[in-house]
């Protein structure tokens, strides 16, 4: 039983399993590092917007920001960082390094804590910035011995999905059995409430998606199918068999999320194909 | 050191991130690790809980007018999140003036012609309002038209 659960969630690959991975990863990053500088340069159009912003409603968030940007930084700086890391994003073509990669993820993290003060798609990065974390120190020459290295990445990145998971039954176990709140996630008006609050903070008529909400029983049981998705995110680290269905179910969560709960994680969907898409099949085909 | 146990190395680290990051937002020193704010956590409200929006409105010659968003200057997500983010402060910290200042400087940067500001707490039944029924509790927090 044991040794099946472990043959699941890390089976033993062939070698034209492995050479696929390796080719897969080499095509998502000259993707990735290819599209950095167009969301860097989105998000300095976006500072731009806001360059009259008073300076007492700057909200940092995280330690990072306390650090490296504790105070909202001029209009040259921020524009400075964007053009660096553009053009260091895309000197991946020509050759890539520890540092070129480290500052590639310096300046996305930077740019996303700065605007993340304003409140405007705060959220939308998360795999961009985990993409450029966890492969830091993956070389741009990859190779099959670099495979498990390959594959730990993606475990960085799908254990924050399973984490979400978690503290989804956590806080379903606390109602049940610490509080006895009657509302939890299977309660028949759960999603409803949710999409009401998403459609509130939105300022947009909660009308367009009210027919969704006739069958309360659907979201009941969506939601369980979600949270067993989400939980079990990390097993599609280390089985590429696998890895498809985690990746479509978690575009499904946020393309839901995204029009249904006015959750918006628009980038989010383009990410998760340009890192996950079989790249080696049209190889194959052509 | 393999790159293999490099990058093992910082999947761990984000994991212990992630669960410290817990503990230091919970005790008010914000998050440690970049996690909490991804909006990949959410909970249902309540049953009985009505669902609270802090915003600015805008006065003027004595007459509230509903903030537009005529898309110059800020989207109603960031309308929303900085009136929220004023009130979650004012009710951290208590301070009337710095609320005051705040509330000015909001409402001249989103509508600078305006007379003067009001920050208001508007509190909404979710199943009422999802039969179309849009009335709510007001409350006044704070106001700048002295």
């Amino acid at each position: 039983m044991i040794k099946r659960l472990k043959n699941m969630i890390s089976p033993e690959l062939s070698q034209e399993e492995n050479s696929n991975e390796v080719y897969n990863f080499q095509w998502a990053r000259k993707i990735l590092f290819a599209i950095t500088p167009v969301w860097l340069i989105y998000y300095c159009v976006e500072f731009f917007l806001r360059i009259n912003r008073p300076q007492t409603l700057y909200f940092n968030k995280h330690w990072f920001g306390d650090l490296f940007a504790a105070e909202k930084p001029p209009l040259w700086l921020f524009t400075f960082v964007v053009i660096f890391g553009s053009i260091v994003s895309l000197t991946y073509f020509s050759r890539s390094s520890f540092i070129q990669r480290l500052i590639c993820l310096f300046s996305v993290l930077w740019v996303n804590s700065v605007i993340w003060t304003t409140g405007h798609s705060a959220h939308v990065a998360h795999v961009l910035i985990y993409l450029h974390l966890f492969t830091l120190f993956i070389p741009k020459d990859v190779s099959v011995k670099n495979v498990t290295a390959i594959r730990w990445s993606y475990f960085g990145l799908f254990i924050t999905y399973t984490f979400s998971g978690l503290w989804k039954v956590i806080g379903l176990s606390y109602k049940f059995f610490i509080t006895g709140e009657e509302m939890n996630w299977f309660h028949p008006e759960a999603a409803l409430r949710n999409a009401v609050s998403g459609h509130i903070d939105s300022g947009v008529s909660f009308e367009r998606v009210a027919f969704l909400f006739e069958y309360p029983w659907v979201w009941q049981v969506l939601f369980p199918i979600m949270m067993c998705l989400q939980i079990f995110n990390f097993s599609g680290a280390f089985n590429p068999s696998l890895r498809p269905w985690i990746v479509i179910g978690n575009i499904s969560f946020h393309v839901v999320n995204s029009i249904v709960f006015l959750i918006s994680f628009w980038f989010t969907p383009i990410l998760l194909v340009v890192a996950f898409f079989p790249y080696h099949r049209l190889r194959s085909s052509s | 050191m393999s790159v293999e146990a490099k990058t093992k190395l910082l999947v761990y680290l984000s994991i212990i991130g992630i669960i410290l990051s817990f503990f230091t937002q919970k005790i008010g020193m914000g998050e440690l690790y970049p996690f909490f704010h991804w909006k990949l956590y959410s909970q249902p409200a309540a049953k009985d809980s009505l669902y609270c929006v802090q915003s600015i409105v805008i006065i003027n010659e004595g007459k509230a007018e509903p903030f537009l968003n005529n898309g110059s200057r800020i989207s109603k997500e960031e309308y929303f999140y900085t009136g929220n983010q004023l009130y979650q402060d004012y009710v951290e910290f208590g301070n009337d003036s710095l609320l005051k200042i705040r509330v000015t400087e909001f409402g001249q940067y989103i509508s600078p012609d305006a007379d003067c500001y009001r920050l208001v707490k508007d509190c909404y039944d979710p199943i009422a309002y999802s039969k179309g029924n849009r009335v709510h509790k007001s409350e006044l927090i704070i106001t700048t038209c002295d």
